[in-house]
């Protein structure tokens, strides 16, 4: 049977995934990792309405601190097979990082991605966002509360804490934060070291 | 061309494309996003639950459900370019949910012609997380919350597409199946 580029044809009551092209199931999991940035997302504005950003954004930063980074980490390692806890293995994880570089790339069928990394060796490795759909999302809604907490309060001490949670010896640090003065400009960019 | 990756245990790619893993793998990551999905949403009700008690958490998860439909389905929308406001079109869309993704629940639609289908669930992930954890939650979930959201799902496609439970839970035994099901109904 050849492959579905997409479902605009005809409903099939045994549809599989493996049924569908490599280029639409790609699109299918940027969408679910939109999704799945999504509802937190959703949370977040709703309790915004109800209490306020700052009581929003601490249970923002409690959903991601208690359990929430601890599970993303597990599902994608588990599912990715990603062993080890050197510079290599994290950044093969971030590279499939669900609410993170799966759901920033260009569009089809290249997706280009919008996260960069570059390992220099094997103790030193930068990883640059070129594009952030959140950031464009806060520039555009001129939601500057919302741009610090999401990159200061917390990508800043995430990363950090996704860093020491494969090795305890990783050190991140921020090269460039939002915001930016052009929309030509990164939006951020990350250096992390395995310390000796 | 070299050869499609089944995961990612082999050495880290500089130059990395999602389209350098096989399908297999790229449709069980899908899953397993689909799976995460669901627990942030889980994360958040428990930690707003800690807080303000249980029932008020639960107002807003329900709150939190019926706003996410227009988001899900959109996006499926667009990426499938799945077009229509048929029976057949608003299933196409719940087969690609994340949250339907192959794995998680066990389902089938029987759609016997275009205004009359059934959905029946044999297997429900978080029916199966309640009934172990928190037996008080089955009921404003699955009597409470779903009626309600499988027709904001519905309303989504065409309002005159009208859902009604034929079964649901609590269960008498915990091997009862199906778990629950619906009918769906085209309106003239």
């Amino acid at each position: 049977m050849a492959e579905l580029p997409d479902y605009s044809g005809e409903f099939n009551p045994d549809l599989r995934l493996l049924d569908f092209s490599k280029e639409a199931l790609i699109r299918l999991l940027v969408a679910a990792g939109k999704l799945y940035l999504g509802i937190d997302g959703i949370w977040t504005g709703l309790m915004r309405q109800k209490f306020g950003d700052k009581a929003a954004f601490d249970y923002d930063k409690e959903v991601w601190f208690s359990k929430g980074l601890e599970l993303d980490i597990k599902q994608t390692c588990d599912a990715l097979n990603i062993k080890g806890n050197d510079l290599p293995a994290l950044f093969k994880y971030l590279q499939f990082g669900p609410a993170f570089a799966v759901i920033y790339v260009g569009p089809p069928p290249q997706f280009e991605p919008r996260v960069t990394f570059e390992l220099k060796n094997q103790k030193h490795g930068i990883m640059t966002i070129t594009r952030c759909n959140s950031l464009e999302y806060f520039e555009r809604h001129k939601d500057r509360a919302l741009q610090k907490m999401a990159c200061e309060e917390i990508d800043l001490p995430a990363f950090k804490w996704i860093a020491q949670r494969f090795n305890p010896k990783i050190e991140v640090e921020p090269l460039k934060l939002p915001p930016r003065k052009i929309k030509s400009e990164i939006a951020c960019q990350w250096e992390f070291k395995l310390a000796r | 061309m070299q050869e499609e990756r089944n995961d990612y245990s082999g050495p880290w790619m500089r130059n990395f494309r999602y389209e350098d893993f096989s399908k297999e793998f790229l449709g069980k990551l899908l899953c397993e996003y689909g799976r995460l999905y669901e627990l942030m949403d889980g994360l958040w009700f428990s930690t707003a639950a800690e807080d303000v008690g249980r029932e008020k958490a639960w107002e807003w998860e329900m709150k939190v459900w019926r706003r996410v439909v227009r988001h899900v389905m959109s996006g499926l929308k667009k990426v499938a370019n799945i077009e229509g406001n048929d029976l057949y079109t608003m299933f196409k869309a719940v087969q690609l949910d994340p949250c339907y993704t192959e794995g998680l629940y066990q389902y089938d639609i029987y759609i016997r012609d275009p205004k009359y289908a059934l959905m029946t669930i044999y297997r429900c992930p978080s029916l199966l997380y309640f009934e172990k954890n928190d037996p008080a939650r089955v009921k404003p979930l699955c009597v409470d919350l779903e009626p309600p959201a499988f027709q904001d799902y519905a309303t989504y496609w065409n309002p005159k597409i009208k859902v009604r439970p034929l079964k649901l839970p609590p269960r008498k035994k915990p091997d009862e199946i199906p778990v629950c099901m619906w009918e769906y109904i085209l309106e003239d």
